[in-house]
Order: C-alpha cells, then sequence, then structure tokens
C-alpha cells in the first residue's frame, strides 16, 4: 500500500492531449490458435505466451492507466486442468472493461466463454478485509487444451512507481511486457532478478512506448526458506520526466519527502494540543528519561488507541482518533509523533516496506517503497514501529528491517527550516536479541525410564512474538489449553500437569523474555535395551529445522531475523551406570569462529563432581545468505539437527 | 534453529481475540444484568440472554406459508464486544430474508443508551465451501456503539419457499444461556414431524399443547451453562441437541396431500426432481459410451469403463443455484462442460449406460458427518451426496462415486461406510441398504524390509504395499504435487522411519491402475546416524514406524471418537547381521487384544538375522466416550514397548 496518495498528480495535464485511441479496446482473439512447440508438453502447465501492457493516457483532462493482459497456457495434467477451470479476479482497485477467455481443445474445437456465466462476489479474508471478485468456471477443459484469457482493466494512473512481476509457478515460453505514454511523458525503468533490458519503441512516434520480451522463464521451484516476490523476475517503472511542463526527475525522494514530514506533523489546534498534554500528563513522565518517555508514550497510544490497517480519511484526522481512540497507519504515526513533538524528542520520520514482500531499492526512487512507517531517534539509535500494535521497543516488525528505508528529518537554519531525506539502511537486530535459552535438568535419581525433567525456556525479543504480547488477553480456558498444548515444543509426546508461564505482563514484551517452566516425568526421553538404557539427550531441545534433503538451492537464503539458541543440559548417570559415549556431545560448526562467525553451533561437554553440563550454542547473524555460501549455512542447521539425534549410552556396569 | 511448530500459529486459535475496545469507560449500570453476570462469570466474554426461534408452519389464503422468525439478544461482558461490531446473515433462494432489524443498547456516562440501526448492505458472498457458485447472498450491518456492557439485538424474519426443505434446530451450550426457546406453531390442518436427537442430558425441557388453531411445540433450554464440547468438528451433528423438523402431510379439500410421512413420501419427491433431467439421449452421449466400451464385451467391464471415464474426465466444480444444488443437469451439458457436482457426475454415468442399455440406480446417501438415518426420519436432512449404484448378474452391488477420482470401482467412500443409502429403482420404486464397512485387513499398510548395519548407518532395501482406502488416500496426494522434486519430498516423507535423518535413495512407485487398490513402493534408503555404538556394543531399535506415536486421542476428549476407516498396519524388518555380531538382547515379545485395537511384535532370532514383526490393527470407527479411555490406555501399552532397543555385541 503506498502510503502517498497522488494528490501530486493535478499538475501533470496542462494542455490539451490530442487523444490516441486505446490501443486494446477493441481486442480480439485471434483467428489462428496458438501454435507451440511439442518440447513444451513435457510440462504439466506452460504459458506458451504471457502478455502484459500498460497504456498512460490522457483523455479529456482526465487521466486514466488501461492494463491489458494475455496469457495463453497449455494444461497437460489433471492438477493444470484443476488450476485453470476456475479464475478468480479481484475487483478492488480496478474497473473492468472486458474479461474474455476460451479453451481450444485438441481436436479444435473453441469454447468461448459466455459473459453471462461471469458472476459477482465478495469475499472475506483472512485479515478480515472483503474483496470483490469476478469469477467464473470454463467449460470443456482436458489434457492437452489451450486456455486463453485476455483481461482489459482500468486503474487510477501510478506514476511514482509501480512493479510487475515477470514469472510465475509455472514455465514461461515467450513474455511480453510493454508500457505507453502520450509523447511528454518519460518514464524510468529498473528490471530485476534477469537478464533483459527496457528499450525503447524508436518505431512509435506517436506516443512513446517501452517493451520487452523475454524467452524461456523457468518457473519457481517449491522451496522453502526465501520470498518469492524479491527474486521473480520483474520491472519496476516510475513517471521521469514531462517535456511538455519542463519537468524532470519527477518521482524522487526530495519531492515526497516534505509531503511525508507533512502528513503525520500537522500544526495542532488549540483543542487537539490540549488533549495531548492531558495524556502526557497521565503517562506521568516529567521526571523520566528520553529513552523512558519514548517507551511510555508508545505504550500508551498502543495500549489505549486502535489501530487498524485503513487509510481512510477519518483515521487520519488527529480529531476523530482523539474521540473514538482509533487511527490508521497514518493516524497513529501523526499521534506520536505530535506528543514526541510536545517534548521536544529529537526524530526521524523512516519509510521504508515489508522485505518479504518488496525490498526497497535504494537506487530506483519510487513512492511504492514508501509503505511502512518507523520512527528513528538518533540520540539512541533506535527504532520503533508505531503502526505495529503489539510490537513494542526496538521490536519492530522482523521484516522491516535488514532493509533501506527513507529517513527524513528536519534541518534548521537560522529561522529556516527544510525537510530532507536520505536513503540510508536500517539494521536488523542481532541474534543476542533474539534468544531461546532453555536449562534443563534430568534426574534419574528415582527412575531411569522416567527420569524427572525439569525445563525452563526464556525467550526473548521476537522468539517470544507468537505469545508475549498476547498473553494477557487470554480467557482461563485459552491458557488452560496452551498449557496443555505447549509442551509439544519440546516433543510431541511429553505432558506436563505443572506448566507456568512468567514475564506475560504487556510491558514485559521486549524487555523480559517469556520463561516458561514445566517438569514432566512422562516423556520418550529414555529408551530401554535390555539391561541398559538409551537416553535421547538431543530431542530434549525440542524439534530442529533440518535441511538434509534439499534438492539444488534455486534461490538465495532470506531469513526473518537474526536468532539465537543457547541450551544448557545437566544430569549425572544414574546410580550403577556410567554414560559411554560423552565425547558425541562435543563438535562445531561454522563460518568462522565463535567470536567472528556470522552462523554458529557449537556443543560442548564438561564434567564435575559426577555432574555432566552439555552446553550448546548455536547463532544465526545474517539474514541473507547468498547461493554461495548456502553449503556451510546448511551444515550449521543441520549440526543442530544432528544434536537433535545424539542419544547417549547408560552402560549398567 | 527450532522449527516452526504450529504452537507458533495456533496461539491465535486459542481463543484469542486480538480485537480491542479502547473507549473510555464510566460505569456500566445493572440494567441487563452486566454487573451481576460479571460477577457470576469474571472470564465470559458473552452471555445469551435470550433467543428465541419460531417456526411457524401456517396455511394461508394461497396454500402453505411457512416461515421463521429469530431473535436473540447478547450481552457482552468485556472488551471483546468489538469482535460482535460487524455482523452479517446469511440467505439464499429458499429462505429468503423478509424482515430483519438491528438494535445496539449500550451504556454512555452510567445510562444505556439505544441506537438503531439503519444501513442494512446485500451483498453476493462467496464462500469457502463445496460449492463454487450458489445464490448465497448477505445482509451486513454494523454495530458502531457496541463496548464492553453493550446489549445487541437482533430480529430476523425469512420465507421458506419450498415446504420440503426445512431447517433444523440445535441447541449449543457455547454461551451461559439466560433464556433459550424453540417454538414450532403448526395450523390444525398440518401433520408435521419433529425428530429430536442427541437430547438425552441436554437438559431441554419439551412442551406441547393447544393454542386455537395451532398446536405448540416448546423446547426450552433456561439458565443452561456452558457446556464445551471437545470433539471433532466434522462430526458435532452426532452430539449436538437437535431438533428435525419435517411435513409429514396437509389436509386439503380432496383429502390430504402426502409429503415426508414416510420414506415413500420422500422417495417420490426425489424421483421428481431426477425426472426433470432432460435424458434424450442425444448422439454425443450414445457415441462416448461407445467408444468409451468399445471391445469390451462384459457387462460390469462396461459399468467399469464408464465409471472410470467419468472420475479422470469431469472435474468437481458445484452450481448450487437454485434448484442446481437438486436437479442433476442434462448429461450432453455436463460431457459438454467437463465438470459437474456430485449429481451431474452420476446423472451422467446412469445416462452413458443407459445408452448401452444397462440399468444403474441414483443413490443419495448422507456422509458420516451427517448422524440421521433414514430409517430415523423421512426428510432430505439426512442426505448431503449422491452416488450411482449397480447390480451385477449375481446381485451384487457395486458403488461408483466419479467425484473421488481416486477411488475403486464398486467400493464406498470411506466417508459412507455404515450409512445407509436410498438406491432409485424406478419412478416410484425405491431400496435402502448400508454400505458396507470395509475390513480392517483390506484396508493395509505392509512394509518388508531388509536390513543391515553400515556402521551408525541402518540401510536398508524395502517393498511397501498400500492397499484399500490406504492407496486411495496415498494416490490422492502424490497425484497432487506436480513438482517432480516436491514429488521426490513428498514419497520420503510417506516412507519415513526411525528419525528424521532417513533419506530414500532410489524409488519405484506404481500405483496399480487396473485394480485401483494398491500401491506398490519399492525402495532403498539409510538412516545415518540411527545406530549407537559404544565399545563393542551396538544398540538399534526395530521400532522404526513414526505414525504409531500418534495413535492416541486427546484426554479432553468428550464426544465420540471417529476414525476415516478400519486399517491394518504390517511391519517385517528383517534385521541381517552377517558374521559381524552376537544377539545380547532382544526385547520380549509383546500381545494385546480388544474390540477396538489389536496389535503384537515379535522378535525371531537366528544366528545372523532378527526378524521383527509388528501388526497392528484398528478396529473400530467409531469409539464411544465411555471406551476412549481403555483405547488410550491401550496405546499407553504400546508406546512404552516402542521404547525398547536390541543390544548386539560386535565381534
Amino acid at each position: 500500500m503506498n502510503l502517498l496518495k497522488t494528490t501530486l498528480t493535478a499538475t501533470l495535464c496542462l494542455f490539451t492531449i490530442l487523444a490516441t485511441a486505446q490501443k486494446y479496446k477493441d481486442y480480439e482473439f485471434p483467428e489462428e490458435v496458438p501454435v507451440y512447440d511439442t518440447s513444451l508438453k513435457q510440462y504439466e502447465e506452460a504459458v506458451i505466451e504471457y502478455y502484459y501492457s500498460l497504456e498512460f493516457k490522457i483523455d479529456e483532462n482526465s487521466e486514466v492507466l488501461y492494463n491489458f493482459n494475455m496469457y495463453t497456457t497449455l494444461v497437460n495434467s489433471d492438477d493444470a486442468i484443476e488450476a485453470n477451470n476456475k479464475m478468480y479476479l479481484s475487483a478492488n482497485n480496478s474497473d473492468y472493461l472486458f474479461q474474455k477467455a476460451r479453451v481450444i481443445n485438441t481436436d479444435g474445437s473453441i469454447k468461448v466463454l459466455d459473459q453471462d456465466d461471469i458472476k459477482e462476489g465478495t469475499y472475506e479474508n483472512e485479515e478480515g478485509n472483503e474483496i470483490k471478485y469476478y469469477y467464473y468456471a470454463l467449460e470443456g477443459l482436458e489434457r492437452g487444451s489451450i486456455v486463453q484469457q485476455a483481461t482489459y482493466q482500468m486503474k487510477r494512473p501510478s506514476y511514482y512507481g509501480d512493479k510487475v512481476y515477470l514469472q510465475g509457478n509455472e514455465f514461461r515460453l515467450k513474455q511480453e511486457f510493454e508500457l505507453i505514454a502520450p509523447y511528454h511523458l518519460y518514464f524510468d525503468f529498473k528490471t530485476l532478478n534477469g537478464d533483459f533490458e527496457i528499450q525503447k519503441d524508436t518505431n512509435e512516434t506517436e506516443v512513446n512506448r517501452w517493451f520487452v520480451e523475454i524467452d524461456s522463464t523457468e518457473k519457481m521451484k517449491d522451496q522453502s526458506g526465501f520470498y518469492p516476490n524479491v527474486v521473480k523476475q520483474a520491472v519496476l517503472y516510475k513517471l521521469d520526466r514531462n517535456t511538455a511542463q519542463n519537468r524532470s526527475d519527477i518521482t524522487t525522494y526530495s519531492n515526497a519527502a516534505p509531503f511525508m514530514h507533512k502528513s503525520v506533523n500537522p500544526e495542532l489546534t488549540k483543542k487537539q494540543e490540549k488533549a495531548l498534554n492531558k495524556m502526557l500528563k497521565e503517562m506521568d513522565i516529567d521526571d523520566k528519561s528520553e529513552l523512558e518517555q519514548i517507551y511510555a508514550i508508545e505504550s500508551y497510544v498502543k495500549d489505549n488507541f486502535q489501530i487498524v490497517d485503513n487509510n481512510a480519511d477519518q483515521l487520519s484526522d488527529l480529531d476523530f482518533i482523539l474521540e473514538n481512540n482509533a487511527c490508521g497507519p497514518t493516524g497513529v504515526t501523526m499521534l506520536i509523533e505530535s506528543l514526541l513533538g510536545l517534548k521536544d524528542i529529537e526524530n526521524q520520520l523512516v519509510i521504508t516496506t515489508k522485505r518479504s514482500e518488496l525490498r526497497f531499492d535504494p537506487e530506483f526512487e519510487a513512492y511504492l517503497f514508501l509503505d511502512k512507517y518507523l520512527i528513528y531517534f538518533p540520540d539512541h539509535e533506535l527504532f520503533i514501529a508505531p503502526t505495529n500494535q503489539f510490537g513494542r521497543k526496538k521490536y519492530i516488525p522482523m521484516t522491516w528491517s535488514d532493509n533501506y528505508g527513507l529517513f527524513i528529518r528536519t534541518i534548521t537554519v537560522g529561522d529556516i527550516s527544510t525537510v530532507v531525506g536520505e536513503i540510508k539502511y536500517i539494521a536488523p537486530l542481532t541474534s543476542a536479541d533474539n534468544y531461546d535459552k532453555m536449562t534443563i535438568d534430568v534426574d534419574f535419581s528415582k527412575s531411569i525410564t522416567d527420569a524427572k525433567v525439569e525445563i525452563t525456556k526464556e525467550m526473548m525479543g521476537y522468539t517470544a512474538k507468537f505469545l508475549q504480547p498476547f498473553y494477557h488477553l487470554m480467557d482461563e480456558e485459552a491458557i488452560g489449553n496452551l498449557k496443555s498444548e505447549i509442551t509439544y515444543m519440546v516433543h510431541e509426546d511429553v505432558k506436563s500437569d505443572d506448566v507456568e508461564f512468567t514475564n506475560t505482563e504487556s510491558e514485559d514484551y521486549g524487555v523480559n523474555p517469556l520463561v516458561m517452566h514445566f517438569t514432566t516425568t512422562d516423556h520418550p526421553f529414555v529408551e530401554q535395551a535390555g539391561e541398559d538404557y538409551l537416553f535421547k539427550i538431543g530431542e530434549l531441545i525440542g524439534p530442529q529445522a533440518e535441511m538434509y534433503q534439499e534438492s539444488e538451492r534455486q534461490f538465495p537464503i532470506e531469513a526473518d531475523n537474526n536468532r539465537s539458541y543457547i541450551r544448557t543440559i545437566t544430569f549425572k548417570a544414574p546410580e550403577g551406570y556410567t554414560v559411554k559415549n560423552i565425547e558425541k556431545l562435543n563438535f562445531v560448526k561454522g563460518d568462522g569462529d565463535r567470536e567472528n562467525a556470522t552462523m554458529y553451533f557449537e556443543s560442548k561437554v564438561t564434567e564435575k563432581d559426577g555432574v555432566y553440563t552439555v552446553y550448546c550454542e548455536e547463532f544465526y547473524d545474517k539474514i541473507k545468505v547468498p547461493l554461495d555460501e548456502y553449503e556451510v549455512y546448511a551444515e550449521v542447521i543441520n549440526a543442530a539437527a544432528d544434536f537433535n539425534k545424539i542419544v547417549l549410552i547408560l552402560e549398567k556396569q | 534453529m527450532v522449527r516452526n511448530t504450529q504452537i507458533y500459529k495456533s496461539s491465535l486459535s486459542l481463543g484469542l481475540s486480538l480485537i480491542l475496545s479502547f473507549v473510555a469507560l464510566a460505569q456500566i449500570p445493572n440494567d441487563y444484568g452486566y454487573l451481576d453476570y460479571k460477577e457470576k462469570l469474571p472470564k465470559e466474554a458473552f452471555v445469551q440472554i435470550e433467543l428465541v426461534s419460531e417456526d411457524v408452519f401456517d396455511i394461508g389464503k394461497d396454500g402453505l406459508d411457512f416461515y421463521y422468525q429469530f431473535s436473540h439478544k447478547i450481552l457482552c461482558l468485556n472488551k471483546r464486544a468489538i469482535g460482535l461490531k460487524k455482523r452479517s446473515v446469511g440467505y439464499d433462494e429458499f429462505f429468503p430474508i423478509t424482515d430483519i432489524d438491528a438494535t445496539l443498547y449500550y451504556p454512555v456516562k452510567g445510562k444505556y443508551k439505544k441506537e438503531k440501526v439503519k444501513d442494512f448492505i446485500d451483498q453476493a458472498v462467496i464462500k469457502n465451501e463445496i460449492s463454487f457458485y450458489d445464490n448465497y447472498r448477505e445482509k451486513q450491518f454494523k454495530y458502531e456503539n457496541i463496548r464492553e456492557g453493550a446489549v445487541v439485538e437482533l430480529n430476523v424474519r425469512r420465507k421458506v419457499t419450498d415446504e420440503h426443505l426445512l431447517s433444523s434446530r440445535t441447541f449449543s451450550r457455547d454461551l451461559f444461556i439466560e433464556k433459550e426457546v424453540y417454538r414450532a406453531r403448526v395450523h390444525k390442518d398440518i401433520d408435521m414431524g419433529f425428530f429430536e436427537y442427541n437430547m438425552d442430558s441436554s437438559d431441554v425441557v419439551k412442551r406441547v399443547y393447544e393454542d386455537g388453531d395451532y398446536k405448540i411445540y416448546e423446547w426450552r433450554l433456561d439458565k443452561a451453562e456452558i457446556k464445551t464440547i471437545y470433539g471433532q468438528d466434522k462430526y458435532e451433528d452426532h452430539f449436538v441437541p437437535q431438533v428435525v423438523p419435517y411435513l409429514r402431510s396437509v389436509k386439503n379439500e380432496d383429502g390430504e396431500k402426502e409429503y415426508f410421512k414416510d420414506l415413500d413420501g420422500l422417495y417420490n419427491w426425489y424421483s421428481s426432481l431426477i425426472s426433470q433431467v432432460n435424458t434424450e439421449k442425444d448422439s454425443s452421449i450414445k457415441a462416448l459410451a461407445a467408444s468409451i466400451t468399445d471391445g469390451i464385451d462384459e457387462e460390469t467391464e462396461k459399468v467399469k469403463a464408464v465409471y472410470e471415464w467419468v472420475q479422470s474426465n469431469i472435474k468437481y466444480i458445484a452450481f448450487g443455484d437454485g434448484y442446481g444444488g437438486f436437479i442433476p443437469r442434462d448429461p450432453d451439458v455436463i460431457y459438454d462442460r467437463k465438470f459437474g457436482d456430485c449429481k451431474d457426475m452420476s446423472c451422467l454415468t446412469v445416462n452413458l449406460l443407459a445408452s448401452l442399455g444397462i440399468e444403474s440406480h441414483f443413490t443419495w446417501v448422507g456422509t458420516n458427518s451427517i448422524a440421521l438415518n433414514y430409517t430415523d426420519v423421512p426428510s432430505p436432512a439426512v442426505d448431503n451426496h449422491m452416488i450411482v449404484t449397480y447390480y451385477d448378474d449375481k446381485g451384487k452391488l457395486y458403488y461408483m462415486d466419479a467425484t473421488d477420482p481416486n477411488l475403486k470401482f464398486g467400493r464406498p467412500a470411506y466417508s459412507i461406510q455404515g450409512r445407509e443409502v436410498l438406491i432409485a429403482l424406478d419412478e416410484s420404486n425405491f431400496r435402502l441398504d448400508t454400505a458396507e464397512i470395509i475390513p480392517a485387513e483390506v484396508n493395509l499398510a505392509y512394509e518388508k524390509i531388509d536390513l543391515e548395519l553400515d556402521g551408525n548407518t541402518l540401510k536398508g532395501v524395502g517393498e511397501n504395499w498400500y492397499c484399500g482406502y490406504f492407496a486411495e488416500d496415498l494416490h490422492a496426494n502424490h497425484e497432487g504435487i506436480s513438482d517432480q522434486d516436491a514429488k521426490d519430498e513428498f514419497v520420503n516423507g510417506v516412507l519415513a522411519k526411525g528419525s528424521n535423518k532417513f533419506q530414500v535413495g532410489d524409488y519405484e512407485y506404481k500405483w496399480d491402475e487396473e485394480s485401483k487398490d494398491t500401491i506398490k513402493l519399492k525402495y532403498d534408503f539409510s538412516i545415518e546416524d540411527y545406530v549407537n555404538r559404544v565399545d563393542d556394543k551396538v544398540y538399534v531399535n526395530l521400532n522404526l514406524s513414526e505414525e504409531l506415536n500418534q495413535l492416541k486421542i486427546r484426554e479432553k476428549q468428550n464426544t465420540p471418537y471417529f476414525m476415516d476407516y478400519k486399517h491394518t498396519v504390517e511391519n517385517i524388518f528383517e534385521l541381517d547381521l552377517q558374521e559381524g555380531y552376537v544377539i545380547d538382547y532382544v526385547p520380549e515379545d509383546v500381545k494385546s487384544s480388544t474390540d477396538l485395537l489389536e496389535y503384537e511384535i515379535t522378535y525371531q532370532k537366528s544366528e545372523h538375522h532378527i526378524t521383527y514383526h509388528l501388526t497392528l490393527k484398528v478396529k473400530a470407527i467409531r469409539i464411544e466416550r465411555d471406551r476412549i479411555k481403555d483405547w488410550n490406555d491401550q496405546v499407553d501399552e504400546l508406546i512404552s514397548e516402542l521404547n525398547r532397543t536390541i543390544k548386539l555385541i560386535s565381534k
């Protein structure tokens, strides 16, 4: 969601432009049936041709964007049929001018989609948003059929930056992208993840046309550990010049920054100022340090205002916000900025993206990257995320860091203030900020197979994100269910009836680790082999991710965040038994020694007075792992999984 | 790195509402009992103050006049009230809404204010259900000022447009119920039936009385405590208390018009629906049938060929608008579209066979998520599915459900095992039968593996057979994966045993297309670091099957437990020790048998071999509440056996 509402377009058309005809208005499927190479039959589903066109037009003083896309797909399997015989088109942000489809069967017969068969309805998605869809079923599909669909939509023009994907879950033989604009508008492009260049069509003189043809794009493999939208082949575009007005560098952050700054730093009315000062008084923070004041303001707003993911005008109106305790992303940022302003706390507005969906590009300035708000405090080197209801302090959403962003600040020289924007890097939190620490003791004194296992698990920061911010909202029944099921985190066959949690208040998140503690004698950690016992010590640490069977990686790894895992296991051999293969617990893997590694796993065991202490440390301070480092990464991941398999023999003396 | 277990996602499913209400609170008065309920139910979010559901079965000047009136009042006890802000009431052509009104009473500065909802948005809605398209719509509205202490009131009136299709009434106990009434007001000339089930220990009180020209049936639940059900949601019909109204007959000038007085009545209506199919055997159907059966002489083989053609060539897309959910499309339309729902596929099958002069039967059935039987109540509420049946010349009954592309010809889908089936013989005659419950021996997962030790690695060459429903399930999943790497990973997952270092080498997957009953998987594998060695001692646990640990039913379950199907698991693992080892310890044989579950683990030793033989048989598809503990105890004993390891001494 682009935060910058495109009110800047008003300056675009001062001239009456000679309107040229819309290129695809009267599009009909060609008479000839598509021909394709038989080698395509090796694919269950192959796109013979994909065509994506954007046409910016200025018609009678209004500005419109026409989007035409067409694809021709060969379906060769039942799965491909199932994937193509039902079509859903989301209709929230565009008007459909036409939707045409046809099925060409192996006997040459053609079934054309009847327009009356296109249904309309709304669907509520997981986030509770209602999305309008047009949908239909395609008749007559069989193995070997070709499906052709052509969609023509009218949208609000996106001059200031957008992204078009040119890769998907099926092999694409030929793709073509084009962008057409009136002769006085010049766009700029950047291609991503592919070996292709956008060219200008020198044959076109009435309009500006840019295009590219791409051959043989491989399909996205079904692998894990990366974000598909980030690695897909794509094109970025934006409006750069308007020769009719002699303007260039139109889409730049230096143009956007003042506007963005103003939208969250309005002039307060007397009434608003009074209300905000009252809130500050309630917080009672006058004698606190600046950092504590920042934390208090953030907590107060997030505890008392509901942040709705909607940028409706009302939700950005401070009066409405104060009256109704509800706000949108711009609204809450404005509220916090205003409170910080009243306390004179220096800060910078930072705008970035969620890198799991769209990486902020440090070279290509475009407004689609202005999506998520952060506030940066240079004196404290601290980022907070005003819009994240349950996040606190430096624990901003994971995928907003290890990313670039636009840092906006005010420079004041004498009486003159200027707002400037600068692209800078948002560093992620380290593995020390996000740890999972387990302290485990195993007591064989009363029983070997039913040894008493005591586990304390401390989860700090993002590691506790799934539970700590919400715990205080859970009712008794939910907590009961949680306690009876949470031992799953250690082993699915572990049962305990004394599970306890500490540091469960809302202020604890980001400050204190969430602590879970329980004891159990009902577990599968000890096996019997005649007189001897097998102690499955590795399983005490819980299930581990593993990458034993990975096929060749198509894309590099990208994780959510840096994290660390520390395990300390203590036990004494049962009376009359010796631990035979304890040295198995000494091993290390990583891309360097402990002080210098970015990916590391070490296990070591020591013994004193008959008590064994196993100390295991694992950390990842690398979010993006390039392909040539993948092997080391897998080795470290698998080291933890290897530890998980370790079985100690308790041999009868 | 810790694996993302389900726990990370399930925090939201643990009854958590993340929607918060931040409106400043003043004292909330007790006009609606807020203070009393807060004291009585401090942890609860809502109380059902009143729910009145009145079904009116009347006769008007134009004939039958059936309508439903529903009204409820719910009190919000905490901030989770905000979850009720956005509301919707669904409807379709059979139960259109004729009236709807909603009111909110909310506390402001110690007093209750009233807000009548003004805007109702009428919307076509896509649901995530079986129908691709039906005429489901919603009236959507908001209680703008909802907050803690508020009371929401909703009244809905619906017309019943088809007297054959009536709604059932359930009594759920998710909220504390101050007052709940289900009332049926029946005109004296109408004979209504009410089938009640799951009502014992429900606390529902029934009363029947006369009121002028009407007979009133009333079921009341007052001051009812919350009763949380822990069970498989899919089967809730089997334990939630319900009343099923059905129209038996109506007096008229000619005497009586019969509806569902008995099964004949129900069948007559069903028969009238399927007779609306245009079955003029046009040439495309005749030609198709001929081409499918070209070269096949034997009748049953012809039937199989036709069934399997429909299975693989017609995809499932259900259009449930209007009577589309009840009357099949014409066979030539289905063939042309290449898609349809269960009735369409049945219709095409019946007509293809009819064009060959072969008789087959439309057959109605309810899947096992429905608890009702035709012998309980003659009502469409009993079924939700249609298939085709065929009798061969020896009178053997074959089931044909083309909606499942991998279901063996003749075999019922596992969701209809033990269910009654209503078989159409002709326009007025039917037969009632019961779909068999496939025996455990048929649904077999058999593994025969030759094992050897290679250092700390356990290596093996195996041949697995999956039969019956096992084969069908496995094949459906296998076919659903197009990416070869993903397919390999899937097979690795199916075969995985011992530990997650299990790695398949080469494998050969063979689905028997002819019988649709068996999958043969030949493979070799290794499990690194599975064998534990210390000095001259070697430890290896031959209880390799990972599924055995998952048989337990969670303790909280307070409803019957349903299995998909009875089944048998058999593992024969032969460990070849060659010359290198002496057997020091082998666990004792164990055996346990009840009517629910049977298992046996034996170890046979010879000089250079140990043969591990496990058989496990799940003998029940339904475990009653009072037997769940028996089942779990037996499973616990089995699990403790799985911890026993073989000990060898290497020479």
